[in-house]
């Protein structure tokens, strides 16, 4: 489909948060509009596939207190004792 | 991905980015750290738990961030894995010296004029990191930090992110457990 919509010129692409049909200042002129579904503001539609991949989902733009209280946790339980090796945290910007 | 991240880079060079700028730009970005930062800063210093920090945007705009917004430096623990700039450093040098090879430089026929000043962009460590590459795996070999005290032995990884991209920051890693939590945006 997008090598079709390629025919002709360099193909116009509309990517942005939520709309729903072109702005209206886009004529006619414009042959070939690729409508490409937001990247957010779809949060349930993503919920199902983050809850498959990650463990734990936060939802809302939260803090990151339960990560603090998972540190703290894996952190007093490997000072408690426990013998477990230690924990490499990762973080995305 | 990895071309239009150079080229993104290489308009940085092109326009004459100084190091003098970034503070304020940063300043102007509106750009924010998720609230408990600094905390998950203290524990990883405190227990001497490896932090690694990844982003496909720019390690000296991250940094600076975090230098303008948190009230402590980033501890020795935390290791940011991202795109780095190059700056000119003195009147008469090309390129600042690096064990990294620069990816972007200028192009020689403006090379003189940029780089006459001290603090000028003039590339960007290799490789390049974009959301698709953004990865232990990409930096295991290369970077000194994975091979301190005893972080290669590490078999656990706490994981955050906020992409199903993010998902791949631990491949590389010899991971016997890894707990993976992520951030469902609305905005």
């Amino acid at each position: 489909m997008i090598g079709k919509c390629c025919e002709g010129g360099i193909p116009l692409v509309l990517l942005s948060l939520p709309f729903s049909s072109p702005p209206p200042s886009f004529s006619s002129s414009h042959h070939h509009i690729l409508p490409l579904p937001p990247l957010k503001n779809r949060v349930e539609e993503r919920l199902e596939v983050y809850s498959q991949r990650f463990d734990v989902v936060l939802l809302g733009d939260g803090d990151l207190s339960y990560v603090i209280a998972l540190l703290n946790e894996l952190v007093g339980e490997e000072d408690g004792g426990s013998g477990g090796s230690g924990g490499m945290g990762g973080k995305s910007e | 991905m990895e071309d239009w991240v150079r080229e993104a880079h290489d308009l940085l060079i092109e326009y004459g980015f100084r190091r003098s700028l970034l503070s304020t730009a940063v300043k102007h970005a509106h750009l924010a750290v998720r609230e408990g930062c600094q905390e998950i800063m203290d524990i990883s210093a405190q227990a001497a738990v490896p932090l690694l920090v990844f982003s496909a945007g720019i390690a000296d705009v991250l940094e600076e961030v975090c230098r303008q917004q948190l009230p402590k430096p980033l501890p020795d623990t935390v290791h940011v894995v991202s795109n780095r700039m190059l700056f000119s450093s003195s009147a008469t040098s090309s390129l600042p010296s690096s064990s990294s090879s620069p990816t972007n430089t200028i192009e020689a026929s403006n090379k003189d004029q940029e780089v006459k000043e001290e603090g000028v962009l003039i590339g960007f460590t290799d490789p390049v990191f974009h959301v698709f590459n953004k990865r232990a795996a990409s930096v295991l070999e290369t970077s000194p930090y994975f091979h301190q005290d005893d972080y290669e032995h590490r078999k656990n990884v706490v994981l955050v992110g906020d992409s199903l991209g993010d998902l791949h920051m631990s491949d590389g890693l010899d991971a016997e457990e890894i707990l993976r939590v992520g951030f469902l945006n609305d905005r």
